[in-house]
Parts: C-alpha cells; structure tokens; sequence
C-alpha cells in the first residue's frame, strides 16, 4: 500500500462518524467533492471526466435557465449547467463559480459548474447513507447517497439522463421525411 | 449523354470505391454466416447483407451498370425473403453471394463494361434464380451448378466431401463438350463458366476447397488441353495446371497431362460433374470474345497476377490460394513453392480463402473514406494552434517589452556612468570593473532579447501560416464537385421527359465548382424536387412548344458559381412560366385572402407565396408549382444548412429558381453583432446589408413596426426581443445598426447593438443534447478561444415575422379592444384572418406556429386565442392542450380554424380542450364573429 493510498484511507477513516469496520478493497468508492455556494456535493470518480477552470463562457439564448452557457474545451463546446437550478435549489449566485466539473455519459458531457473542488476522497460503501426522502429539497433520483459529513453524492448518470438535458423544440421538417410520408 | 470523360470517369471511381466497399463488407458478412452465428447474430447479419446489396443495387441504378444491378437486385431479393423468414439460410446461399460478388467485382475490375450477357454473369444470374426457384434442402451439399467463376470451395459444414468431388470433376465429361470451341481458339474458353475449374484434385476434398488450386486448374485447362476451354476461370497459362496441382497437393499427378489429371476424381465425382456440366452448358461456350478482358478481370479479382509469368513472384506476397492461380506462368509449373503449401493447408482446415482478402489485395488505396469526426476534431485542434499563434502574439508582445526595458537599463547604466567620477578613488577599482562587467552583461543581454523577438516573431508567424494552411487543406479535404450530384440526374431526366413524352436536355455549367460535402447532400433533395417541378409542370410537350415557337427540345440548365464564400446554383427551365395571376387566382379561391387584398399583391409577393407552408400544397398546386412536396419544405431544407432560395419565372419563357449556399459548412462566413454584453454571429449568407438608420425611420404600418427600404415597407424588430435577451435595448437617439436578413422571399430587419464585423468562422455543434433550440444554429470559437454564438436565420426571420412585441405595447396603450392571438403558419391565411378580426374591431397579436404562441402568451395577456390547427414546430392541438392545462391561461377561450374535415377537426379540438371549431371557409361569416365576440367578450 502506498503512501498516497495510506493518506486516503486514514482520511476515509476520519470521514466516519460511525465505529470504524475493517475497509474491504472493492468495498471503497473514491469520491470527487465539491462546493456550490455553500452546499457540498460529491461524485464518483468513474463519472467524473475531468475537472477544468472555469475562465470564460456564453450564455446561450432561448434555453431554459438551468443551462448558464457554453465553454471552449479544447476546441468542442461544452453545455454548462447551474446544478442548482437544475436541481431546484435555492439561489445563491454563482458569482465564486471557480471550476467546472466535466461529467459524462456515452452520448453527453456537461460541465458542472462549482466553488470548489476540495476533496477526493476513498469512503468505504458502508458509510454512504442512503438518500432520504427529500435531501435539502433534492429529488431523490439525482442523490446515490450521503456522506457522514452531509455531502450529497449526486448520481451524474441521473443528471446526464434527464430528459431535461435534451433540447429539442420539435424538428425542423426535413424534405425526405415529407417526401416519404407522400 | 451529356457526361464529360473526365466526370465519368470520376463518377466511376466514386462508384467503384463505394461497391468495393460494400463488397469487402458483404464478404465478411458472408462469412460470418457460414461459421453459423447465432439466430440474433443471423438476423441482424442477414439485414446488412440485405442492406448492402440493397445499396448497390440503388448506386448501379444510378451509374446505369446494369450487370451489377441485376446481380444485386436478385440477391436483395433472395435476402428479403430470408429475413422476412421465408427462407432459411443455406450454404448455398452464402456460394452463390460469392459468386455474384466475384462478378460485381469483375464487372468493377473491367471499369464496368461487362455486358449482362457475358456468361459468367449469365450464369450467375442463373444460379440465383435457380436457387431462389427451388430453395436448397438443408444439408444439401452445395457446390453444385457452381459457376466456374464461383470459388471451388464446397465447404459446407455438410456434404463437404460430396461438394468437393463434384467440384473437382469438372472433368471429363465438362471438358469434353465444352471444346469443340475451345479447341479452336486456345483462351477463348476461359469465358466459359465452368464447371470444369472444379477439376481439382479429387483425392482430396480438402486441398479443393483452397479456392485458388482450384481456380487455377481451371484456367490452365484451357490452353493445355484443348478441351479445357470450358472453364471460365482465368488462369490463362498451361503452366497453371501443374502449379495448381501442386497447390491442391496432389504433385504427383501434376505431371499428368491436362486431361489425365482431370480424369483423377472418383468415378462417382465425375458423375455428377457431368451433371454440371450439362446443367451450365450454354453460357460458357457462347463468350469467347470478351474472353480476354474478363479473363484478366476475374484473374484479379481472385488476387492473381494478370499477366503470366509474373504470377509467381505475387504468390508468395500473400499466403492465399489465389497466388496459387497467381502462378500461371511457367514458372509456377516448375515450382509449386510456397503458394502450394498454402492451398492443401487452407482445405484443411475447411477454411475458405477470405474473399474479402482477396479483395483487400486488389485494392488500390488511392482514395480513403474519412469519418468527418476525424476531420472536425482535425479541425478543432487547428483551432487551439490558431489560439496558440494568438497567445504567441501576446509572448512576443511581452518579449517587446522586455527589450524596451533592456534599453532603458542601458540608457540608465549610460546616464549613471557619466555621474561617475571619471578619476576612481583609491579601492573603488573593484566597482568599476564590476560595473563594467554589468554594462556588457546589458549589451549581451540586449542582443539576446532582439535575437529572441526576431526569431520567436519569425516563429509566430510560421506557426500562423501553417495553421492557416492546414485550415484549407482540411477544408478542401471535404469538398466535392457539383457535378458528383448532378451527373446522375442527366439520366433521370432523359428518363423521366421520355415517360412524359417531353424532349429535355439537362445542361450543366459549373459543374466543377466544389463545394462541401454535406452541402453537396443537403442539395440532393431539394435539386431532385426542382428538377422534376421542372420536368413534370414547367416544360411543355413538343407540340405545345412548337406551336409557341420554341425548339421541341426543352432545356434546363443547372449553373453553379461560387461568389465568395458562397455558391449560386441557378436552375432555369425554358418552359412555360408561372403566372402571377394564377397565383393570384389561388389565393383568392383557397380563400387565403379576399380579393381586393389579393389583387394588390405584387408579383414579387406572389412568387413569394409560393413558399409559404400550406400554399403549394400537393392536391392543389399542380397547375402552378410541385407534387408531393411544396417548396415550403425546399426553402426550409436550405434554410436547414443557410440555404436560400429565391424564384424568378415569366410566363412563356421559364422559370428559375437561383439557390444561394454556403461553401462549406465547416467555416462559416458569419456577420459579428453585438446585443447588450453578448456577441452573436450571424451567418452572412443570410444577411443580406446592414445598415444605420435613424430611430425615426421605422414607421408603424398595419400594425407592425416597418423599416422602408429602397421604398419597400420591411418588418422591423429587435435582435434581443426575439432572442427573449433580459438586456435592455439601447436607448437614445442616436443611429441604430440595422442587420436585414433574407431567405429569399422574406426579409426581415433587426435592430442589434454594434455590428463587429465579418468573420470566418468553424461551426461547431453545441453537444449532442442539442437537438432544435430556437434561435440557435450552433456555436464557433474566435481566435480568442472565446465561444460566440451562432443564430438561425430562418428562426430569426420566423420570429420577428410572427412577434412583434413592439406593436402590442403600443396598440395596448391606444385602447381597450378585446385581444386575440392570431396562430396561422401561412402568411397570407395569417394576414387575411388578421384583417377581418381587426376590421371587425379586436386587437390581434399574431404568431407564426404554437410554439411562437406559447411564448407570447407566457409574457401577455390576451381575451381569446384563435389557431390552426396544421402548424410546423407546435401544432393547434397540442397548443390548445397546452393552454388548457396552464393554470394561468386556462380559462382563455380558444377557437380552432381548420380546413380539415369539419368533423374530424371538431372532435379532436374537443378532445384537447378548445371552446369551438370554425372551418376555413366560414371565417368571414357573421356567425363566427359572433361567436368570437360571445366567447371573448366586446
């Protein structure tokens, strides 16, 4: 076991409030963790592509309000969400909007923007509480759990899923399409 | 026809790739289905070969191959029915693909001059419909009625023995009929399809199945012995017979002569290929002429050399059985080396050659299909080199800097020096040296940094020239000449003028000019829908044309310039015209508008209607415009790409519809306009001036702000009211910039900010979750590296022609008139309702489609909705369902107009919730009015 490996395990340690269990290697999940405003959320790394600084993005016009813009990822465009919004919390501006956390699925990538990305920790499976109810107002569908600390960890499959993510205004009529139905 | 040498000959190449391709597929696919993949598998194997073959047979159609579209034809065929499931899949089956695809192949190697009947195509045709008419018995072995094109591998799982003697004897009997020409002429029976070839080795079933000792036998056979002419297969030199032999393992009886050899096989082989042999008599022997050719042909395609004597040099090159063939000359008789081995191994293992190797070994890699991903994310990384040259800029801007600052320290060292007493005081020796070293070490540094701003300036701009020039070279990489599109259609319109009984010649000019490949497909169907308007309504018959003075022989002509960054494609035909008064007519009698109203319509306006959804219509417009399809859905499918598309026609001398495109679509010119903070990008091919007005030049007409230009009224709005931007316009009266946008027909003028200017710019999708968004087109990223939108012109246009919040505000102050949102996608049926609401003394506030409806009711208050019901993006239906269930607008009466059937409309506008039903034609009646006037109050 490695040093960095020891550090991880010993912070996952202190991360449980609970009697501490002997850490089974596949029972640990590394987690991303960040804050939005004063909220913290976290991620699994497998969903996680990258973590980028936020410098400069477009607001894009006619979209709903939880889109905040499009940012220049080395030469693609990438969709950033205001996850509050999004998930429909309350405002707290995002005027300290530091990083973006890029998360993907097969077909999408979104950038999430955040304060800060302050951690990365490795928690045993067994200290991940399971979502209540109604987590601070959030949907259940979008929370894998929470941490001791409260972090909610937010399942990024379910964000990338919604059906919200996809803009579509009714296609633009295409002639082959006219013309078959002819 | 009107095909250049050097079209065709493009054409030609584009088609061989593209079959080439499908057939290297198909050869895996068959493949794959002989090693008996699992039903899911089968299934979803079975389709693409269908597809496939499907895709050929479309392509040949085209070219007018008719060898490869019947071939392909038949296959499709045979694979419908098998994955329709009334066939099940046979080895043989998967024998006689390869067959047809080693005679596609062939008919691809002669440059498609293989005539349908040429007997191995003759006899492949055969062997499918054979097989379609009495489907095989499973387990039957197959092999048998084998063209001798066809590989000799009888592998089946089943009946592997039986299909290899039986290929193997060709024999005898085979041989001993064909010949009577063969004789005569040496080659000349090659052509002959064969059964002979399958003389291979019978002794050892295995060794046959190597495709290419078995092919090759066939060929020597043909000069050898006289006899041999029966075979169609290639070989072409005597040598081949022994070298096969050899091949197949079976050296000992290589030295046998031709005939002896064959005689080889077990009686029982020979029987039944006799049977063959009687069973493909005709074809073979009737083809000695193209022998030659076809010979070479199907030599190549098997992978062999050609030409003798070169044959063994190729055969160790590839392990495949077809060197064997390769072989030929005489060397490969004294020498059955290396490719023998390979034959009796292969048999062995009851592996066939992979046709598609076969194939692979052919194929010149002239050309490469390119996935257009690659060169966007090619294209991308351009971008970061050019955003690096930019920030390279900076360095050297900094670096500038820096030698300034060297300069000054040397003027100061210079300044300082000078105070120093020129005398040294004792001890201060050491001082002065060290300011010596520090004013050279200030030189030094000095030449260093101008050095550096030099080079690294030299190095910048490199860096932005190359960058720029990998820019067009991948650009470039993407365009195709107009006249890869256009070529088919000289055909198309023969044939269909013909079936017409109408005389037209398609002429094309420009047909050089090239253009991006995804505008080159977005032109297809547009092009397709114009020319056969043009065919089918725009050119008379001969007599009508000679009683008017014209030639007999109509003409369209198909002209493509490029201007700028943009392409003009006009299409003219000399027919008849359209007349604007029977436009007229239609208007008034579709009671799109009442009379007097139409009558003041200019022409321009009614070429324009022409456009418009719902106009042309398929029952209605046949007199004046298309079938099927309306223009409506020509100009949105440019729209689609930046297309426009305008018509010009008079009546007894033709019409022209003049397309405007862009280039390519990778760069885009785009007009840079600023609204609030937020930069824009518009593109240029949609813009048609700008211009700066004075506030007091938009003038408030029928309800709508109008700018006038060149004496024409223009609606007029704001870029950010449309874009719904939280930005508050520019106050002031100073000079607004003004962007007129056109499609064409319509025009538009939008108020912006700043104009920043023109650009080209890459487009670039906005991610794959971006499906429609109004208003936006997509996004680039400027040399900056900053994203700038980009907008859609056709919704631009759409919207500011359908909301106008600016005259709503104001007829709001002006009284207290009940207010109506009028939803109609037609512009004229729009403007026709529109007029009878207000003269009838209601407010109305118009929208274009449900969607724009929505929008404008989310921000006003309105007494009544009336809407159509058949809309583009929202239709009346799901508008009124929408209205219904929205706490705030619920109670809002809405009335469906519609000129569908009374009932059908009623009902289902009952269904969602609207409060009544008017039919189209009862909209000026009292009755409705009303009735308007009881749902909505005064």
């Amino acid at each position: 076991m490695t040093v960095g490996d020891e550090i991880l395990r010993r912070r996952a340690q202190e991360l449980k409030l609970t009697e501490s269990t002997e850490i089974q290697g596949e029972d640990l999940v590394d987690l991303i963790c960040f804050t939005i405003g004063t909220t913290r959320f976290g991620f699994t790394v497998r969903e996680v592509q990258e973590i980028q600084p936020l410098t400069d993005f477009t607001p894009i016009p006619c979209t709903p309000d939880f889109i905040l813009g499009a940012a220049n990822l080395r030469g693609n465009i990438l969709t950033l969400l205001d996850l509050k919004k999004f998930l429909g919390l309350p405002e707290e501006g995002l005027q300290d909007a530091r990083r973006v956390i890029v998360i993907h699925s097969t077909v999408y990538l979104i950038g999430i923007v955040v304060r800060d990305v302050f951690d990365l920790v490795r928690v045993p499976v067994q200290n991940i509480l399971p979502p209540l109810a109604s987590e601070g107002g959030i949907d259940s569908r979008y929370v894998r759990g929470l941490l001791p600390d409260l972090s909610v960890i937010l399942k990024g499959s379910a964000i990338l899923e919604d059906p919200r993510i996809v803009l579509d205004e009714e296609g633009v009529s295409s002639l082959s399409k006219r013309m078959e139905e002819d | 026809m009107a095909l250049s040498p050097e079209r065709k000959k493009r054409l030609t190449a584009l088609f061989k790739d593209e079959v080439g391709e499908h057939l290297r597929k198909l050869s895996s696919l068959l493949l794959e289905l002989e090693k008996g993949p699992g039903e899911a598998e089968i299934q979803s194997i079975i389709e693409e070969v269908f597809r496939s073959f499907h895709t050929i047979k479309g392509s040949a159609k085209v070219l007018n191959v008719a060898v490869i579209q019947a071939i392909a034809h038949l296959l499709e065929d045979l694979f419908t029915e098998i994955r329709k499931g009334s066939r099940k899949v046979h080895p043989g089956y998967i024998d006689v693909s390869f067959d047809a695809l080693d005679s596609i192949m062939a008919c691809l190697e002669q440059d498609l001059q293989m005539s349908v009947d040429d007997p191995t195509v003759v006899a492949v045709l055969r062997r499918i419909e054979d097989m379609k008419r009495n489907p095989p018995k499973p387990g039957e072995a197959r092999g048998r009625g084998r063209v001798a094109a066809s590989d000799a591998d009888g592998d089946s799982p089943q009946g592997d023995a039986a299909g290899a003697v039986r290929a193997a004897l060709p024999a005898g009997p085979g041989r001993g009929d064909a010949p009577a020409t063969a004789s005569a002429s040496g080659d000349a029976g090659i052509s002959s399809p064969a059964p002979v070839g399958r003389r291979g080795e019978p002794g050892a079933p295995g060794a046959i199945e190597s495709p290419g000792a078995v092919r090759t036998d066939t060929g020597l056979p043909s000069r050898a012995d006289p006899g041999g002419p029966a075979r169609a297969e290639p070989g072409g030199q005597p040598g081949d017979q022994i070298g096969s032999r050899d091949v197949a393992g079976l050296p000992s009886r290589s030295p046998a002569t031709g005939g002896a050899t064959r005689g080889d096989p077990g009686s029982a082989g020979r029987s039944e290929s006799a049977g063959q042999a009687r069973t493909e008599p005709g074809l073979p022997s009737r083809d000695e002429a193209g022998g030659a050719g076809r010979q070479d042909a199907l030599a190549a395609l098997r992978g062999d050399a050609p030409e003798p004597g070169a044959g063994r040099g190729d055969a160790p090159g590839g392990p495949r059985g077809g060197q064997a063939r390769g072989d030929t000359g005489s060397t490969g008789r004294g020498d059955p080396g290396g490719p023998a081995r390979v034959g009796p191994k292969r048999g062995a293992d009851g592996k066939k050659l992979l046709p598609s190797e076969r194939l692979a070994r052919r194929t010149s890699y002239e050309t490469i299909r390119v996935n257009t991903e690659k060169l966007d994310s090619l294209m991308n990384k351009v971008g970061e080199l050019v955003i690096s040259k930019i920030k390279g800029d900076q360095r050297l801007k900094e670096i500038r800097e820096m030698s300034t600052l060297v300069v000054d320290l040397i003027g100061s060292s210079k300044l300082l020096r000078a105070a120093l007493p020129t005398v040294p005081s004792e001890g201060s020796g050491a001082v002065y040296d060290s300011f010596h070293q520090l004013e050279e070490k200030f030189q030094d540094l000095e030449r260093k940094v101008s050095a550096l701003q030099r080079e690294f300036s030299n190095d910048v701009d490199r860096m932005g020239l190359v960058s720029r020039d990998i820019e067009d070279d991948i650009r470039s990489l993407r365009l195709l000449p107009i006249s890869d599109l256009v070529d088919p259609y000289y055909r198309m319109v023969r044939d269909l003028a013909r079936e017409l009984g109408r005389k037209i010649a398609l002429r094309v000019d420009g047909g050089d000019t090239e253009v991006d490949k995804e505008v080159l497909e977005g032109l297809r169907d547009p092009l397709l829908h114009l020319l056969r308007n043009a065919i089918d309504h725009g050119i008379e018959g001969p007599e009508e044309r000679r009683a008017a003075g014209k030639p007999e022989e109509g003409t369209i002509r198909v002209g493509t310039f490029q201007r700028g960054m943009s392409i003009q494609m006009t299409l003219a035909d000399d027919g008849r015209g359209i007349d604007p008064e029977r436009i007229r007519e239609a208007v008034v009698r579709k009671g799109l508008a009442a009379p007097d109203r139409a009558a003041s319509f200019s022409r321009e306006q009614l070429f324009s209607l022409l456009f418009e959804p719902g106009f042309s219509t398929r029952n209605e417009v046949t007199e004046v415009s298309g079938r099927g399809v309306g223009l409506d859905v020509v100009r949105e499918n440019l729209a689609s790409f930046n297309g426009s598309i305008e018509i010009q026609s008079e009546v007894g001398k033709g019409t022209t519809f003049i397309l405007k495109l862009p280039l390519t679509l990778i760069t885009t010119q785009a007009l840079l306009v600023r609204v609030g903070k937020q930069v824009l990008a518009i593109p240029s091919i949609a813009v048609q001036r700008t211009l700066e007005i004075d506030p007091v030049d938009v003038r408030k007409v029928d309800r709508r702000h109008v700018l006038m230009l060149e004496g024409k009224p223009v609606v007029y709005s704001t870029l950010a009211t449309i874009l719904a931007s939280k930005v508050p316009p520019r106050s002031g009266s100073g000079k607004i910039h003004v962007v007129v946008l056109s499609d064409g027909s319509r025009h538009v003028a939008l108020q912006t900010d700043m104009i920043e200017g023109e650009q080209a710019v890459v487009h670039k999708s906005l991610g794959a979750n971006f499906i429609r968004v109004r208003n936006v087109a997509g996004a680039t990223i400027l040399g900056t590296g900053k994203v700038v939108i980009m907008l859609n012109p056709a919704d631009l246009i759409r919207g500011a022609l359908g909301v106008n919040p600016l005259a709503v505000d104001l007829g709001r102050v002006e009284d207290k008139k009940a207010r109506i949102l009028l939803v109609e996608d037609s512009f004229a049926t729009r403007s026709f309702e529109q007029e009878i609401l207000e003269s009838a003394g209601f407010e109305v506030v118009t929208a274009a489609d449900g969607m724009t409806a929505l929008d404008i009711l989310a921000e006003e208050t309105f007494d009544g909705v009336v809407t159509d019901i058949e809309m583009p993006r929202l239709d009346g239906l799901r508008l009124t369902r929408r209205i219904k269930s929205n706490a705030r607008t619920k109670d809002l009466p809405v009335i469906i107009v519609s000129s569908l059937s009374a009932e059908d409309a009623r009902d289902r506008g009952l269904e969602v919730g609207a409060d009544a039903y008017v039919a189209k034609g009862e909209f000026e009646r009292d009755n409705f009015i009303k009735m308007l006037r009881d749902l909505v109050g005064p």
